[in-house]
């Protein structure tokens, strides 16, 4: 049974950048970021980018009063740098870690290393069911060329997969987090059209904060400020996200960011700003409210999920021929350094059959040249490998993609509404028919 | 609400063996699968170890008439191995690859380039919501020092946690596979406790098949002997699992397998046997869900989550033992590299010691560039271990509270969902 006063319930979120090593002010930050929470009322806190588990414990000790609930999630080589922090206790925790992210020789974005994922913890707020998302998606580092757009896109599906497969039983969902994504890319449009959540930038009734609500801007002294230029000095790329049920209506009150420099302090408290976001939960009586949009799949929504799903397929298709292409060259320099490796081992052989020693045999350039085919091999050989896993990935998201919109089809047959064609574009392959 | 409830569900799981140039006679084999899925009909059909696209394509062909509808999960290097074959449109399909799965130098192993995951596909059954998973999880290559007993712990753990996540708005829940693990086994008790779902060899009345239910046996002459050892006639590592919910009951009818060697065929359809459930489904609205709906149900999942986090605990100090292996594997290569650079540059080298320098130092590189992958590999899998036992603690605590909670109510039964139940109306949380 629910309790039927209404329920207030705050939410914060934000990309701490915690690189140690590498992030100005990383330590004195955390210690303000602690101070900010504590002295906020929040319910529950989203911390994206807390890549040090020192960090964390710090934030832990710091906040064990007011907060002494928390989860770190574990994952990749330095971690997922997702953390919670919960007024209330947290009932079980479970982490989706992304099939693709980024590439292990693309040191300098790093990405790769990290395990990007999306968490989620469970809380029962007065008998409501709250299944709480944090998650942070693949960075952004050329907009114009952005040859990680097929992993985000397919890190976007695997998040709304996610979210849509384990919330069945909730009352209230919430995620927030660093999706690296502007509010009308595909993979937001995705997220939002899918699973029937909604952002509370658009949705709230009161905001305070950066102008169109941005969360990098050009004020905040650790942005670099070139990159945001043509985006009129600031982008939105974190977001809190929300969606009631049957049970409960869930209404965004107010939403506020942080604006760069804070009063009082030497710095911001990262290089994004901070999201705070106050709901108002409200148990409805049963089977009024929310439920007809709890599928994220009105019958009037379809068409747009559609052209969506089928966006977005567009991109993991061409992810998906760059992949095979890198697979395919890796495969050719791996037989051509074995190829030579075997022609060098040949020649090596000549000598031993020569009548005379009369040359030296050249051994520098023989161990150099063995040593050489050798790195290639092993180099192609690992790359061939990762390739291989960024093919499969990216054919099982189109698999699972071409069945949503097959089950799409069928629902539009079925829905009363008979919408007009040009709603519809075309499935990608001809072939696709119900039966797929 | 469906007009029409179906009565009966028959689901069908087989681990095939399609290792290619591999595994014997596997063309032959999957012909033998397609004939036999062909006649019998089952409504679905689980497979694992479909390695290669080429065989599920095969299969597809073979099947589009009586099995229509279809997934092909892929992951990993190699691909995760699973198919799924059904006769009701498959709605969605999601899958979950499990974070730790081998060692990729363990190569006469392979594990670690099959992407082992669990899958999931959601089949509408006449109207009825069906959630119908299908896994296979680490082999056991030898059972008195198993290496990958906390890989295949982690992995037990991920499949419960997917199964009670995805599983709420299901009618029937349904889980095929194989999960190299006996009856008894750690990782099987705590998925079965965890998650409410039941073993159809133990739940059915009508069984026919092989003694005690076993899926890997000595009569099967692809079978290795010394892979039953100490177990002389077989064991059972290949499982139907099952679930109904408030809106559905489920009854396991029957369940079967195949005995070995087939009739009227040369060879077994695999090294595996073959598994047939039939599944008998009433409309109810307001059965309870049986399972973990009461104290004695909630000591039993806190004890076997206990259970489960010593061993997690363990393969962490072993995993955490062999990253420093991999550190030291660094320092000494890069200590050892030191030696010819040192040499090179010395005034009196000669031209005749360039090739062992050479030598050293190509080997040295190598040294160093295997421990640095190692010493990535590690932290990653130390990672997942000290996840995984976070969310045991969680749960356990959760057990805890509910424990608790319950002995102070004085009630002896809770609902068994698997989600957080709804506590008094007057007694706000905190």
């Amino acid at each position: 049974m629910t309790t039927s006063a209404p329920i207030r319930f705050r939410v914060f979120s934000l990309n701490c950048w915690g690189i140690r090593y590498l992030s100005k002010n990383c330590k004195e930050r955390f210690v303000l970021i602690g101070d900010l929470l504590s002295q906020e009322q929040l319910d529950v806190a989203l911390l994206q980018e807390v890549w040090c588990e020192k960090d964390f414990l710090f934030l832990k000790k710091k906040l064990n009063s007011i907060y002494p609930y928390s989860h770190y999630f574990k994952s990749g080589f330095i971690g997922s740098g997702l953390a919670v922090f919960s007024r209330h206790r947290i009932h079980d925790a479970f982490l989706y870690r992304y099939s693709l992210n980024g590439y292990p020789y693309m040191a300098q974005h790093g990405d790769w290393f990290g395990g990007k994922a999306v968490g989620k913890v469970l809380l029962n707020i007065s008998g409501l069911t709250v299944h709480i998302f944090v998650t942070h998606l693949h960075a952004e580092y050329c907009r114009e060329k952005d040859s990680y757009l097929p992993h985000r896109v397919v890190q976007a599906w695997e998040l709304q997969q996610f979210i849509r497969h384990t919330s069945a039983g909730a009352d209230v969902v919430i995620l927030g987090g660093d999706l690296n994504m502007h509010p009308d890319d595909l993979g937001t449009r995705l997220l939002r059209n899918y699973t029937g959540l909604q952002d509370s930038f658009s949705e709230t009734a009161h905001f305070d904060g950066c102008e169109e609500g941005h969360t990098h801007i050009s004020e905040n002294p650790f942005t670099n400020t070139d990159g945001l230029v043509p985006f009129g000095g600031g982008v939105r790329i974190d977001y809190i996200l929300f969606k009631g049920s049957g049970e409960v209506d869930v209404s965004c009150e107010s939403l506020s960011t942080t604006k760069g420099p804070v009063p009082g302090h030497p710095f911001p408290y990262s290089d994004h700003e901070a999201l705070t976001a106050k709901f108002l939960f409200t148990p409805t009586t049963k089977g009024n409210g929310y439920s007809e949009r709890q599928s994220g799949c009105v019958s009037d929504k379809l068409p747009e999920l559609v052209n969506t799903v089928n966006e977005a397929r567009t991109e993991v298709k061409v992810g998906l021929h760059c992949a095979e292409r890198m697979r395919h060259t890796a495969a050719r320099t791996g037989i051509m350094g074995l190829v030579l490796l075997v022609l060098e081992l040949a020649i090596a052989t000549i000598p031993l059959f020569a009548l005379g020693t009369e040359q030296p045999f050249p051994k520098a350039s023989f161990y150099l040249l063995g040593a050489l085919c050798f790195a290639v091999l092993l180099s192609t050989l690992m790359l061939y490998v990762f390739y291989s896993m960024e093919v499969k990935a990216l054919q099982g998201t189109e698999d699972q993609m071409r069945l949503a919109l097959s089950s799409f089809q069928e629902q539009l047959k079925e829905s009363p509404k008979v919408l007009s064609s040009d709603h519809l574009r075309k499935p990608l392959d001809s072939k696709d028919s119900i039966h797929f | 609400m469906a007009t029409e409830r179906p009565s009966r569900l028959r689901v069908f799981s087989l681990n095939c063996w399609g290792i290619r140039f591999f595994s014997q006679l596997c063309t032959q084999r999957y012909e033998m699968i397609g004939e036999l899925l062909c006649q019998e009909q089952h409504d679905i059909a689980l497979l694992q170890e479909v390695w290669s696209e080429r065989d599920f394509l095969f299969l597809k062909r073979k099947l589009s008439s009586s099995h229509p509808y279809t997934h092909y999960f892929k992951s990993g290097v190699i691909g995760s191995g699973l198919a799924v074959f059904s006769r009701h449109r498959i709605q969605d399909a999601l899958l979950y690859q499990y974070s730790l799965n081998g060692y990729p130098y363990m190569l006469r192993h392979g594990d670690w380039f099959g992407g082992k995951a669990v899958g999931l596909v959601i089949v509408d059954v006449s109207g009825l919501k069906a959630h119908v998973y299908v896994t296979h999880l680490h082999a056991e290559y030898s059972r008195a020092q198993d290496e990958y007993l906390s890989h295949r712990t982690v992995q037990s753990w991920e499949l419960l946690q997917f199964v009670r996540h995805t599983s709420c708005g299901a009618d029937l829940v349904v889980l095929g596979g194989d999960l190299n693990m006996h009856p008894q086994d750690l990782g099987n008790r705590l998925l079965r406790s965890h998650t409410g779902l039941r073993d159809c060899y133990t739940e059915t009345d009508m069984f026919d098949g092989c003694e005690d239910g076993h899926t890997l046996i000595a009569d099967n002459h692809f079978t290795k002997k010394q892979d039953l050892v100490p177990f002389e006639k077989g064991i059972r590592i290949d499982y139907i699992l099952m679930k109904g919910s408030q809106r559905v009951t489920m009854k396991c009818e029957s369940l079967s397998t195949t005995k070995g060697p087939v009739a009227d065929k040369p060879f077994p359809y695999s090294d595996h046997e073959a598994l047939t459930a039939e599944f008998g489904l009433l409309h109810s609205e307001d059965s309870r869900q049986r399972g973990s709906s009461d104290t004695l149900a909630v000591s039993e999942q806190m004890e076997v989550v206990a259970e489960a986090r010593a061993l997690v605990k363990e393969g962490l100090c072993q995993t955490e033992a062999l990253r420093d292996k991999a550190m030291h594997l660094m320092f000494g290569a890069l200590l050892l590299l030191l030696l010819p650079l040192a040499m090179a540059f010395l005034p009196c080298s000669c031209s005749c010691s360039f090739s062992t320098l050479g030598l050293l130092g190509a080997v040295c590189m190598v040294l160093l560039l295997s421990g640095a992958l190692l010493y990535l590999l590690f932290t990653t899998h130390i990672k997942v271990l000290k996840e995984t036992e976070d969310q045991m603690m969680l749960t356990s605590n959760d057990l805890q509270t509910k424990l608790t909670g319950c002995q102070l109510s004085g009630s002896s039964s809770l609902d068994g969902s698997p989600e957080i139940q709804p506590l008094s109306p007057f007694k706000r949380e905190e």
